[in-house]
């Protein structure tokens, strides 16, 4: 283990605070683990580092780590499905640590969405990224990014639409 | 950022209120660690190439070594007699 980051490293020590927390908070909703979430970050940031000497001279080296995170959340879903089979015996994915009731009832819901929606939904929505850049970095058509969005926020209505009253009512 | 924005990132949020950033040290030694695994591994595939090689060519020798030639068996079983 290294004792501190080398001085050649460039930026990338800030560039690692800045986005080591929103990254593993964008990921949170997709793959509905926080544990799993911190283990892609970590991952997307190894990447990065490697990378970093060509990463460093983007103007917005944030867009290529998000896009590697999503990337790695799909070839973890892809290889839960496989284990899906083992892991059913032992009920569902970890549930979360202390979770309050928004919470619990939101994860819910999304834990009924394919990961796709999720990430579209995430993508979009909390992070802010317009539907053809999703598609783009997601190598899909804008046609199918805009369905995602759509089935995955039908499926949630409900749950904002309870959350909602509970906010008028209490 | 709209509603569902803001619900996801609450929930995100409520998830990761005890996490602790690790340091970036921890990353960059990951990766020296794997590069190590990794130079370590093709290393010793190439050894072990090169030692089943040798033992493939010591083999052939040896083989050659012990089937002579049907003459100098004859030769040798002539200079006998």
């Amino acid at each position: 283990m290294t004792g501190a980051v080398d001085s050649h490293d460039g930026g990338f020590e800030s560039f690692y605070s800045a986005h080591y927390r929103p990254l593993v908070r964008a990921l949170v909703p997709i793959v509905l683990d926080p544990h799993a979430a911190e283990e892609l970050t970590q991952e997307a940031f190894l990447r990065a580092y490697r990378e970093w000497a060509k990463l460093s001279e983007y103007d917005d080296p944030r867009g290529w780590l998000y896009r590697v995170a999503m990337r790695l959340a799909i070839s973890r879903w892809r290889r839960m499905r496989a284990a899906a089979a083992a892991l059913s015996r032992y009920g569902p994915t970890r549930v979360v640590e202390e979770a309050d009731e928004l919470s619990m009832c939101v994860l819910a819901a999304l834990r009924n969405l394919p990961l796709a929606q999720r990430q579209a939904l995430v993508m979009h929505h909390m992070l802010g990224i317009p539907v053809a850049q999703i598609a783009a970095d997601l190598g899909v058509p804008v046609g199918t990014v805009k369905a995602r969005l759509s089935r995955g926020r039908s499926a949630l209505a409900p749950v904002l639409a309870d959350l909602r009253q509970v906010s008028v009512h209490g | 950022m709209d509603e569902i924005g803001l619900v996801l990132e609450r929930v995100a949020v409520s998830q990761t209120a005890r996490m602790v950033v690790p340091p970036p040290d921890m990353v960059i030694g990951t990766l020296r660690r794997r590069t190590t695994v990794r130079m370590v591994a093709s290393s010793a595939l190439v050894v072990a190439m090169i030692v089943m090689f040798v033992l493939a060519l010591a083999g052939v020798g040896l083989a050659s070594e012990i089937v002579r030639p049907s003459e100098q068996v004859a030769a040798l079983a002539v200079a006998t007699r």
